[in-house]
């Protein structure tokens, strides 16, 4: 099964729009239905306690755990989603200095396993809710 | 209608400040101050007189006369973690279901639904969630839906942020932190808790005016136009706090409605909350004294929420385990409401 880890820039005013998110779930199902999984993980300028709030609440409207990493810029950690368990790991200065300049791959790689089958994309926030139509080509 | 003052703006154009003025006119800062904020129910010729001589207007310049209607508002306050959690877990869906149910009952009605989400959580933990569930209903046309959260533990002093609509802590309180302190202490009073820049001030042994001239100069010294200081009587009227000494969220609901009062026309209070033993006196602790203020309150509540009976006329319970649990209280509260010829409610 193919694995798309997406990424986005953290922007809740985009994202905590009910109408949006029932769209994304049924562009999700579509997606899910021709053997694709994905994975969301959101970065940004917003403190740690912010970003695990959102990845629960954004897990409880979609009902599935889509979404379990962030990665803060503020504090230069990442934020792990586990329920009320919520965890937060400094990154290493390179780490830092990678995603200062938009560099995931390391990072995400670390976190989520690293084969031919997982793919890792940056997306913009603008039309979030249908972009992953393009990963089934639609 | 109301009699409103311009004092405030003809300051600014003449560039005075309060004490400035207060000290040429020869009154207390805090007279005028009441006098600018329209807390007043008479002024002396004399005053108005120097006032007019100093800022070179005649009375018509300071006071004008003005008709107010007060917005209708149906205040709606709410558990903050127990139901937050019931509403997102059924998933997107059942926040729409949600937010239909409150526009329905908006436009039934003809008022405002405004929530305050009364919480026991710290401040900067209630400031994310409220952010998110802010932008949620923002995004769903719902732009006043959460007016405020009260993070019990933080006591009363509540900010709205006008520019991200948020409420956030002010850091200006911190720098102000000696000054209130030392103004609470002329008054007997002691910061008896705080939560980073909040403040809860009590007094063992003050007056209800002394009490009042104290929370005048605290605002005075905060300055900050979106930061409110609230001022609690007990029960009794004898001593007085600026927050009640005990944190209970039902302290907060009577409070805030009151306040709410003043500002809004409101035709009945919803008060909602899950099975904790708390929740329910939000409402049996309130329902008598809201009653005398001339609010009636209606709770909402999930069905095992237990010691109290379905034959309450103003409980209206349904099964909250099954997360749009809420969304079936308000749709039955809305069949429930009749709306008279004249907007006047019945329920």
């Amino acid at each position: 099964m193919k694995r798309f880890i997406l990424l986005f820039e953290y922007d809740s005013k985009k994202f905590m729009d009910i109408n949006k998110i029932i769209r994304f779930k049924n562009n999700l199902a579509r997606v899910e239905e021709k053997e694709k999984s994905v994975n969301m993980v959101f970065y940004g300028d917003a403190p740690n306690e912010e970003l695990a709030t959102f990845m629960s609440y954004f897990n409880s409207l979609m009902q599935k755990s889509i979404c379990n990493l962030s990665i803060s810029f503020r504090t230069k950690e990442l934020v792990i989603e586990k329920g009320i368990n919520n965890k937060s790991i400094k990154l290493s200065a390179k780490s830092a200095k990678e995603i200062k300049n938009k560099r995931f791959d390391n990072i995400i790689n670390e976190y989520y396993c690293n084969d031919e089958e997982t793919e890792i994309k940056l997306l913009p926030t603008k039309d979030w809710e249908n972009i992953i139509l393009d990963l089934i080509g639609e | 209608m109301a009699i409103v003052t311009n004092l405030d703006e003809l300051m600014k154009e003449k560039g005075y400040t309060l004490v400035k003025l207060a000290e040429e006119v020869g009154i207390s800062t805090v007279n005028l101050s009441n006098i600018k904020n329209g807390n007043i129910s008479a002024i002396r010729f004399s005053t108005l007189d120097e006032i007019c001589r100093i800022l070179e207007c005649g009375p018509g310049d300071i006071l004008k006369y003005e008709e107010l209607t007060k917005k209708k508002v149906i205040p709606l306050f709410l558990d903050y973690s127990g139901t937050t959690d019931l509403l997102l877990r059924g998933g997107a869906e059942n926040v729409k279901k949600f937010f239909d149910s409150i526009i329905a009952m908006q436009v039934k009605s003809n008022c405002e639904v405004q929530i305050t989400m009364i919480t026991g959580s710290s401040f900067e933990s209630a400031k994310s969630k409220y952010k998110l569930l802010y932008e949620l209903a923002e995004n769903y046309g719902l732009p006043s839906l959460f007016d405020m959260v009260v993070a019990e533990y933080c006591g009363f002093i509540i900010k709205k942020d006008k520019s991200s609509k948020l409420l956030t802590l002010d850091t200006r309180l911190l720098e102000k932190r000696e000054e209130i302190e030392d103004i609470a202490k002329q008054y007997g009073g002691t910061i008896s808790a705080e939560v980073t820049s909040l403040y809860n001030i009590s007094c063992d042994d003050i007056t209800r005016t002394n009490l009042a001239e104290m929370s005048e100069r605290i605002e005075e010294a905060i300055s900050c136009q979106d930061i409110e200081t609230v001022t609690y009587y007990d029960s009794y009227g004898k001593e007085c706090d600026i927050k009640p000494k005990k944190h209970s969220k039902s302290e907060a609901v009577f409070m805030i409605a009151k306040k709410l009062q003043e500002k809004y026309d409101i035709p009945f209070v919803i008060i909602g909350g899950d099975s904790q033993e708390e929740d329910l006196k939000m409402y049996t602790q309130n329902r008598k004294r809201m009653q005398e203020l001339g609010l009636k309150t209606v709770f909402i509540a999930p069905s095992n929420i237990g010691k109290i009976t379905n034959d309450e006329q103003d409980i209206i319970v349904s099964d909250w385990e099954n997360s749009d649990g809420i969304s079936q209280c308000i749709e039955r509260l809305n069949t429930r409401m009749k709306v008279k010829k004249g907007g006047e409610i019945e329920l």
